[in-house]
């Protein structure tokens, strides 16, 4: 009986075949639109990680090229053009050997060289991007301890701190933020892998070789986007300053507005 | 008559009637899966290019740089010309910035550079043999616009390099190498 009355409804079958094609071709439309949203992400991130580890190595690259003052000073276009014929250059590289070779360490006056270069290197990237550059023996690259040279390069608010830009934004443009080098002699081993490195997000690295005194050293450079963790941030506050990483500030670079 | 009888039974459409409400899901299914696959070809278009452009400028910036010394325009200069050689599907500039000019500024020097050949003077530049000579690079690919900086898209990246440059006078010049960063501009 019931039979009866469905084959005699005109249509049905039709109406179920049309809901059954609109229910597969939704799935197939569900299908493509995650592809559409998915498809190209793997590789554009592969190209950009590409971009970074290359600009990292080719900083690494720069740092062992350029020119730089006897005394470390960094050498610029323009005081290159104005410097008379008694100006005496030299390597950057060379000033880090000769220094090492004289005193066993990269003494405070070379790490300021280097930080000067890793600045002009970098400065495309500077309002965004945190960095560590850091000389360490070949087969101790993990222990910190052994470190020859790391410094630590952050951002610091430098001038008119204080007050919260929400509540003041007209204040907001006083604000000046620098660029803030620190030399440190880490006391404890693997500090950098245990305190920093966990807590900045992804992290590109480059790492070069580098012979003193007939010695290998790894030249290393990791670089982050900016990131406020306390152990970076409380360098400069004295008595909040991690211990371990034992730091002390060699440079300040104030932005140049305009 | 009889025609006219057989519209006038109860229950009774038609050919195409009957099935008239099975036919507003198949159009709607079927005007869901063109557009959804326009949007996804058209997507799957766009990311090709964008990432065939990235490939482009880390190859042509590979090639610029080398091992990331430039030893003198003349250098440049040769590099910019074999890769001039090959034909690629994009335009792109690129130009040496001496890393204390304002790098900021160098799609507003490209878009000058193309409209009125002002290099500004920010771009590094060679002039001891009498004439500037910057460390520039341009590719057009034929019937392509200049680069006006206001294009659709457009990708922009940065490279550091060491750069000789000359000092002192053309008797006696001096060789200083400076850091420096190639700017890169790839557009359609």
């Amino acid at each position: 009986m019931i039979f009866d009355f469905l084959t005699e409804q005109k249509g049905q079958a039709a109406l179920v075949d049309s809901l059954f094609f609109i229910a597969i071709v939704s799935t197939i439309c569900t299908g493509l639109f995650y592809f559409a949203i998915n498809y190209g992400l793997g590789p554009e991130a592969l190209l950009n990680s590409f971009y970074s580890s290359d600009f990292a190595m080719d900083s690494l690259k720069v740092i062992t090229y350029i020119n730089v003052m006897r005394d470390g000073t960094p050498v610029s276009l323009e005081s290159a053009s104005t410097a008379g014929p008694l100006a005496e250059y030299d390597y950057l590289l060379a000033l880090m050997k000769e220094d090492f070779a004289q005193n066993n360490s990269i003494g405070v006056d070379t790490q300021i060289a280097i930080s000067n270069t890793l600045y002009s290197v970098l400065r495309p990237f500077d309002d965004s991007i945190d960095y560590i550059f850091y000389i360490s023996k070949e087969s101790n690259v993990a222990s910190s301890a052994k470190y020859l040279a790391l410094i630590i390069a952050t951002h610091e608010c430098t001038a008119n701190c204080s007050g919260n830009i929400a509540e003041n934004p007209g204040g907001s443009s006083a604000r000046e933020v620098s660029r803030v080098f620190y030399s440190c002699q880490p006391t404890v081993n693997k500090v950098l892998e245990s305190k920093i490195f966990p807590n900045v997000g992804k992290i590109d690295s480059s790492y070069g070789k580098v012979n003193l005194n007939d010695s290998p050293y790894i030249m290393g450079l990791h670089t982050w986007v900016s990131k406020r963790i306390a152990v970076l941030t409380e360098l400069s506050v004295e008595g909040k300053s991690d211990p371990d990483l034992n730091c002390s500030q060699i440079l300040t670079k104030t932005p140049q507005v305009g | 008559m009889k025609f006219k009888k057989s519209f006038t039974q109860k229950g009774f459409i038609g050919p195409i009637g009957d099935d008239l409400p099975s036919l507003v899901p198949i159009v709607t299914a079927l005007l869901l899966f063109f557009t959804i696959f326009t949007i996804t070809l058209n997507t799957y278009n766009t990311k090709n290019l964008e990432i065939t452009k990235q490939v482009e400028m880390t190859s042509v910036a590979r090639e610029l740089k080398g091992d990331s010394l430039i030893l003198d325009v003349n250098q440049f200069d040769t590099k910019c010309r074999s890769t001039k050689l090959k034909k690629y599907p994009y335009n792109f500039m690129t130009a040496i910035y001496p890393s204390e000019k304002d790098i900021s500024k160098a799609v507003v020097d490209f878009a000058n550079i193309a409209s009125s050949a002002d290099f500004g003077e920010n771009i590094l530049k060679d002039s001891l043999l009498g004439t500037d000579e910057y460390y520039f690079c341009s590719y057009g690919k034929i019937g392509s616009k200049a680069f006006t900086g206001k294009e659709k898209s457009y990708l922009v990246r940065y490279y550091p390099v060491a750069v000789a440059v000359r000092s002192g006078d053309s008797k006696f010049p001096q060789y200083i190498i400076i850091p420096s960063i190639l700017a890169m501009v790839v557009w359609e």
